[in-house]
């Protein structure tokens, strides 16, 4: 019996260990391969919990299955107790044994939770994220959990704007590589984020449409609805359900409910009426010094339109002073306009205000077209950057690349968010060219299949967007490889 | 002069002459050598035991040991070329030499005013660039100076001017300095007895010595009149040529005074064995026609810049005339008559520099006395931290106090007392942190002396309260206040561009911060990955025509973690008072700060290199004349006339270079700096027309086709690109009309593609191109394999050999058989 | 970009106002290097439109210079007209106070979703 019991136990052990062999991502194996195991896993756990039952005293039996949980239950162990007490390798090891949860890319899937449990630490430790940094090294490609646990090491550091790029780039990558909890935790510290802060509609745009999404998500997105006074928002009782959907422990505060409760959709701010009356230029700058201490899209336009006014009295005054104080050259309106041009462009730049939604005509518009030019040109400049080098045989790890990657995709797609389509269109064969060649020296001479797969998806994504059939035709080809 | 008091040296280290002046608040006097001279001509000679001599002495062996003895090294400063002395086999470079003159003026000081002095003011020419600065403040260094400071000549020689003038002459000034070997021409302004420089221009390669090489040319002439050929590029008349070129300098300056003079030369010169006497009269008149184009050039120097501030002649308040060759009575009347004006008289050209870097050592407070200039520790007192312009321009200047933590009872209220009386603060109280601030009032034109005076409430009376220091001096007059920077100073950017970061003329010191992205990624511990950050000096827009002069990298060996392209860098560029370059890169998303800066010296300018430059210009000089043909412009015929002639100049340097002559290929490297922004700007006005052009042609090669095998998008996407495209021409945006191109020839191109022969024609277009394959016999395999694919109409494989065509040809071939403009990529 | 028109305008660096005389702005320059030479706590800092700015003598130096050249100064000239009182200039702003539509950060997000420890 005793016999028994030991071989069943030995058996689950040695097939979860098998794991740690050779890392999945270089011998790919379909979801098929991994639901045999899993099965056996299972049944498994079960003939040994019955056998256990059936054998000891309830006492006895309680003690043993607890001290077989480790081994039986690795994933709830982990994540109940490892992660939380941010012990990054006891993590890394546990999760290794997780055969269910990390199905797919079990490697992958430790650093990632190891990359979590050094978030949990009060002050992340140099010395785990060294360690986990050369298990990631020492991965034969690079899979979408690794890449994502390098975001959360970038998280860990303070560098939250590559940790965004990498996790982001997670849903990209293969579906037969990406377990379903690692696009579920990517979503949700990427929700985690723009919560921190208050950016509620991009916590809508990130869970809009998400396959993958935990209950924790589903409910701050509930709550950004109510925030920003989105037509579809959950009401108060559809938001408690939403809440007590979230298993007990992970359960946020009530807290977060009654930040959905006191605001009241507000809608875009109403612009401030022009001061009226009074000399022009004081009330442009009026409306400009309080543009600057509180931006809106109301505000931006009225001040636009207050430096307009002011702009057509002012040459006058120009003159005049030009005359009083010797200023030979004079002092040209035109230099004037252009730099409350540019500063007012910034502006609904840095507001994340597409310039195509702004007036047309007048300050703004001149603003716009300068404003596109430097990002056209800095997308441009990074890709032709990206080409020398990778003319030039200058190879990074593929880290790196990704990092590359992700770092001109940003660019261009932060000129696409500005620009629109036709952005898209100008842009989208400088970058396509050197990302192509990467994605292609990736997969043959690199193996990294995972990686260039997800750079052919954006490719292809990219392409059809900007109506380049055939870069479309060609990525298309390369993604069947 | 005061017994006592503060004592100021100005040193005017000068490219033929250097000289000194010293100030002590009240009145100037200059600094004499030992044989009693003001200048000490800026000559070292090292002799075989290695000796060292200076000046006169020196100056006097550049005839009979000219390889030991060299003058003019102030041109060389701030590059990496040495000077040679063979006999004590000795290699110098040129701020170890300036040094020696600056020991041999701190020798005169000593022996003048019974101190070693330790700090100064060294002029510096208002067009030296950082390195030039930062190698003069190491000839300081080097002579054993603690502190020295830099000001422009023409700032001192403004300066020493206004000093010296008594009414207060407001308004425009220019200085004219004319020196041996350089021409520096410098607008002023003065305002309530305060200058600022407005501008500058000059020609580095004009000067006292073209005066002598015309003489030594007409003596030349003379001579082969009288049957005696000397040619200059003989080597064996080297000492004869270096004989008559110091005869040439000595009837230059005897005609100054003498109506007539002769050009002599006591042994006479030997030929080919030949003894032959150098005896030719000169009289005034044949000089000046010798100088005039000299002249001339430099009075073009100072329209050009005058133009460029708005200004005519007859709006100059004053001419300042500086340097040896403006003694000259031709010269003095031509400057006259062009710029309209006289001269303030009783200034002596050679000295004012001198002069005026005395006076600025007052303002800049660099007292030259051996420290530490403290009160004699006798005195008892609490010390009160004062700040107070030792010089101010201003009559009503503010000084700041702060009361230092000492012993002994603390002063409740100060007052400042003028030691003529006839001014007095009145009592002040002290602010809670023991500071005062409190407005003077000044005599014009004198030092002031000011008492300080403290006392505290004591037991119901007033306790006068003893203070350190006891009193402060603050002299009236012209000032100017920070020494401003002669070139801008920049970063270059990725396309070409400068940011810059210190406009000319910010006073130093001075501080910015930018901030940028990089657009390549840096690899942590790839030591191969480094990101350049290029500091550049000059007002040219286009980077690459713009003088390197340091450079911070940001290398993958020392990154705590990978960069990606996108990241800010906040890059901080300083300058300090001396020209000295600093520079600093933080890379906020690693908390990582860089700050090795390379510096980089004035560059060297190779021969071949400029022999190389030359040609790339002359055949870009031949295209643009091409094109000015085609468009039948005349101005730019004129323009491009003119850069053929600077050209044909420079070639000549280039020649000079090549024979060993340094100054030569610097001025070669600069003017070939100068035809290539004025070919590149000629090059941009023509490139518009013919980008024009193209456009144009490609639209209606792209509409041909897009209408004939287009989808609906396509060609709704061609609509909208041509109004683009028409858009930017009427923007004249040269960028954005390349871009929608782009996007015109894809669509056309995607079009052309589908239509069934498309494939047959560029297969023919690139057979036809078949004899520029870099593989003939590869190329000749494939042109088999595509008749036979084209016999059986096997498309698809047709299309992989053109492919494969293409790859053995060059590009441009590829790009006229797509049928779209080509040179647009 | 010009937002330093306003927060670093030499008029407000050196406390003058647009009409100041050359002179003026001379004399405002050397006596509050001298204050910040020696560390006087009066020049540390200065208002402006959009509040109180920290003053150093780089800034100082700056300034005059600006001042100096009629071109450069015209434009200051007009960067400056508002006085430097925030207070004045908010209230004449309708909606400038308390009616923000900032965003609402959730300062505890990471720890509240698992991604921190929770305080
Ligand atoms: N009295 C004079 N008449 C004409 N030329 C003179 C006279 N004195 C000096 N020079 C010339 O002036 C030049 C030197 O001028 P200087 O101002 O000392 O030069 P730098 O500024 O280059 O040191 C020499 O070419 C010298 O021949
Ligand atoms: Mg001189």
């Amino acid at each position: 019996m005793i016999g028994l019991l030991l071989l069943i136990v030995g058996l689950a052990v040695a097939l979860s260990i098998r794991g740690i062999g050779p890392p999945r991502a270089s011998t790919p194996v379909g979801p098929g391969g991994g639901w045999v195991r899993v099965t056996l896993w299972w049944t498994a756990n079960v003939l040994v919990i019955l056998l256990l039952g059936v054998m000891l005293p309830l006492r006895l039996f309680t003690i043993a299955a607890l001290l077989l949980l480790p081994i039986l239950l690795p994933w709830p162990f982990t994540r109940a107790l490892l992660i939380p007490l941010g012990w990054v390798r006891a993590t890394y090891h546990a999760a290794r044994l997780s055969s269910l949860e990390w199905r797919r890319d079990r490697a992958g899937g430790a650093a990632f939770s190891g990359a979590w449990a050094l978030l949990r630490q009060p002050e992340p430790s140099a010395a785990d994220r060294g360690w986990l940094q050369a298990r990631i090294a020492d991965a034969p490609a690079l899979s979408p959990a690794h890449l994502g646990a390098l975001g959360l090491l970038a998280a860990s550091r303070g560098d939250l704007e590559e940790a965004r790029a990498f996790l982001e780039a997670i849903p990209l990558f293969d579906d037969r590589i990406t377990d379903p909890l690692l696009l579920q935790r990517a979503l949700d510290w990427l929700v985690a984020d723009a919560a921190t802060q208050g950016r509620w509609a991009r916590v809508i745009e990130l869970t809009r449409g998400a396959t993958e999404i935990s209950a924790e998500a589903l409910l701050v997105a509930g709550v950004a609805q109510r925030v920003v006074g989105h037509p579809d928002a959950p009401g108060d009782a559809q938001l408690q359900i939403l809440w007590e959907r979230v298993p007990l422990l992970r359960r946020p505060d009530r807290e977060l409910l009654a930040r959905a409760g006191c605001n009241a959709p507000s809608g875009v701010a109403e612009a401030p009426p022009a001061a009226d009356g009074g000399d022009p230029l004081e009330t442009a700058l009026k409306l400009y010094a309080s543009l600057l201490e509180r931006p809106s899209p109301g505000g931006l336009a009225a001040a636009a339109a207050a430096w307009e006014r002011a702009l057509d009295e002012l040459q006058p005054w120009l003159h005049a002073r030009a005359e009083q104080l010797g200023a030979r050259r004079g002092v040209p309106l035109e230099a004037i306009r252009a730099e409350i041009e540019q500063s007012l462009a910034a502006i609904a730049e840095a507001q994340g205000l597409s310039l195509a939604e702004l007036s047309r005509g007048g300050l703004l518009s001149a603003a716009r077209d300068r404003l596109r030019e430097d990002r056209l040109s800095t997308i441009e400049l990074a890709a032709e950057g990206l080409q020398r080098r990778l003319d030039a045989g200058r190879w990074l790890p593929a880290a790196d690349e990704a990092r590359e990657w992700l770092a001109l995709a940003r660019l261009y797609s932060e000129g696409v968010r500005s620009g629109g389509d036709e952005v898209r269109r100008l842009v989208f064969r400088a970058v396509h060219h050197p990302l192509c060649t990467l994605s292609v020296e990736l997969f043959n001479h690199r193996g990294e299949r995972w990686l260039s797969n997800a750079m052919t998806r954006w490719l292809l994504i990219e392409a059809r967007a900007a109506g380049d059939l055939r870069a479309a035709e060609l990525q298309e080809r390369n993604l069947r490889l | 002069m005061q017994q006592d008091g503060p004592r100021y040296l100005g040193i005017d280290l000068g490219t033929t002459n250097s000289a000194a002046a010293v100030f002590d608040g009240e009145s100037l006097a200059l600094i004499r050598a030992a044989d009693g001279a003001t200048l000490t001509p800026s000559v070292v000679r090292i002799d075989r035991r290695g000796r060292i001599t200076v000046g006169s002495r020196a100056r006097r062996a550049l005839e009979s040991d000219p390889d030991n003895t060299h003058a003019e090294f102030k041109r060389l400063m701030g590059t990496q070329s040495t000077l040679p002395f063979p006999a004590a086999g000795l290699d110098h470079p040129p701020e170890a030499l300036a040094a020696e003159i600056l020991k041999s003026i701190q020798g005169d000081v000593e022996a003048q005013l019974g101190f070693t002095p330790r700090c100064a003011v060294v002029s510096v020419p208002a067009l030296f660039e950082l390195p030039q600065s930062a190698a003069t403040s190491e000839a300081a260094r080097l002579a054993g100076f603690e502190r020295v400071e830099l000001i422009q000549e023409p700032v001192a020689s403004a300066l020493a001017a206004g000093w010296s003038s008594d009414e207060d002459a407001g308004g425009a000034w220019l200085v004219y300095d004319m020196g041996g070997g350089t021409f520096d021409v410098s607008l002023l302004e003065t305002r309530d007895g305060l200058l600022r420089v407005v501008g500058h221009d000059g020609d580095n390669f004009l000067g006292g010595r073209d005066i002598d090489r015309a003489i030594v040319d007409w003596a030349l002439a003379q001579l082969e009149r009288e049957g005696v050929t000397i040619r200059r590029d003989d080597p064996r008349v080297r000492s004869i040529l270096s004989r008559l070129k110091a005869a040439a300098e000595e009837v230059k300056i005897d005609l100054t005074r003498a109506a007539s003079s002769q050009l002599f030369l006591p042994q006479g010169v030997e030929l080919d064995g030949d003894q032959i006497d150098v005896d030719l009269p000169l009289p005034r008149s044949t000089l000046e026609g010798l100088m005039a184009p000299i002249v001339e050039r430099s009075l073009g120097v100072c329209s050009r810049l005058l133009t460029q501030h708005g200004l005519k002649p007859e709006q100059l308040e004053r001419v300042v005339l500086v340097g040896g060759p403006t003694v000259i009575p031709y010269l003095r009347e031509r400057v006259a008559e062009a710029l309209g004006t006289t001269f303030s008289d009783g200034l002596d050209p050679m000295t004012l520099v001198a002069r005026g870097a005395a006076l600025y050592a007052a303002t800049a407070d660099l007292d030259a006395r051996p420290g530490p200039s403290v009160e004699p520790p006798s005195s008892q007192g609490r010390r009160m931290w004062l700040q107070y312009p030792a010089m101010s321009s201003d009559l009503y200047p503010h000084v700041a106090g702060r009361l230092l933590d000492g012993d002994g009872p603390a002063p409740e209220e100060i007052q400042l007392v003028r030691s003529d009386g006839g001014w007095s603060s009145g009592w002040t109280a002290l602010g809670s942190d023991g500071g005062l601030v409190v407005m003077l009032e000044l005599l014009p034109r004198r030092p002031n002396r000011f008492l300080l005076q403290g006392r505290r409430r004591g037991g119901g009376e007033e306790v006068s309260v003893a203070l350190l220091p006891e009193h402060f001096t603050v002299v009236q007059g012209m000032t100017i206040t920070d020494p401003p920077l002669s070139r801008s100073v920049g970063v270059a950017l990725a396309n070409d561009r400068v940011r810059v970061y210190l406009e000319r003329g910010t006073p130093l010191p001075a501080k910015r911060t930018f901030v940028h992205r990089t657009i390549e990624g840096v690899a942590k511990g790839e030591t191969s990955s480094v990101l350049t950050i290029p500091i550049v000096q000059g007002e040219l827009d286009d980077a690459h025509l713009c003088r390197l002069v340091g450079r911070l990298e940001i290398g993958g060996g020392s990154l705590g973690d990978s960069l990606p392209a996108g990241s800010e860098i906040e890059v901080t560029v300083e300058v300090d008072r001396g020209g000295r370059l600093h520079a600093q890169a933080l890379v906020p998303r690693l908390q990582q700060v860089f700050e090795e800066v390379a510096h980089l010296v004035v560059p060297d300018a190779p021969p071949e290199t400029l022999e190389l430059q030359l040609r790339g210009l002359k055949t870009r000089l031949e295209a643009a004349r091409a094109a000015a043909m085609r468009s039948d412009d005349v101005a730019l015929s004129d323009r491009l006339i003119d850069v053929e002639w600077s050209l044909q100049d420079t070639n000549d340097d280039v020649t000079a270079a090549r024979g060993g002559d340094e100054d030569a290929a610097q001025k070669a490297r600069r003017t070939l700096i100068e035809i290539d922004a004025t070919l590149a700007e000629i090059e941009d006005a023509g490139a518009w027309p013919e980008l024009e052009r193209q456009a144009r042609d490609q639209l209606v090669w792209a509409s041909q086709w897009v209408s004939a095998n287009g989808t609906d998008q396509e060609r709704r996407m061609l609509d909208e690109a041509a109004a683009s495209v028409e858009r930017a021409r009427q923007g004249k945006r040269a960028a954005e009309l390349q871009r929608q191109l782009r996007v015109v020839g894809q669509l056309g191109t995607a079009a052309y593609f589908r239509d069934p022969n498309a494939w047959r024609r560029s297969f023919e277009r690139a057979a036809s191109d078949l004899h520029r394959a870099t593989d003939l016999i590869a190329a000749q395999a494939l042109v088999r394999q595509g008749r036979e694919a084209l016999a059986s109409d096997d498309r698809g494989r047709l299309r992989e050999i053109v492919n494969a065509l293409w790859g053995l040809l060059p590009a441009d071939v590829k790009d006229r058989s797509l049928g779209h403009g080509s040179g647009l990529r | 970009m010009s937002r330093s028109r306003i927060a670093e305008n030499p008029f407000y660096v050196l406390e003058l106002r647009p009409d100041a005389t050359a002179a003026e702005i001379e004399r405002a320059g050397q006596k509050l290097l001298a204050m910040l030479e020696i560390g006087l706590e009066a020049a540390a800092s200065y208002p402006t439109p959009l509040g109180g700015m920290p003053r150093d003598p780089d800034q100082v130096r700056r300034a005059v210079d600006e001042l100096r050249d009629p071109e450069r100064r015209i434009v200051h000239e007009l960067w400056a007209t508002l006085q430097p009182d925030i207070e004045a200039t908010l209230q004449l702003v309708p909606g400038a106070h308390g009616e923000r539509t900032e965003p609402d950060p959730w300062p505890g997000a990471m720890a509240a979703l698992g991604w921190g420890r929770r305080r």
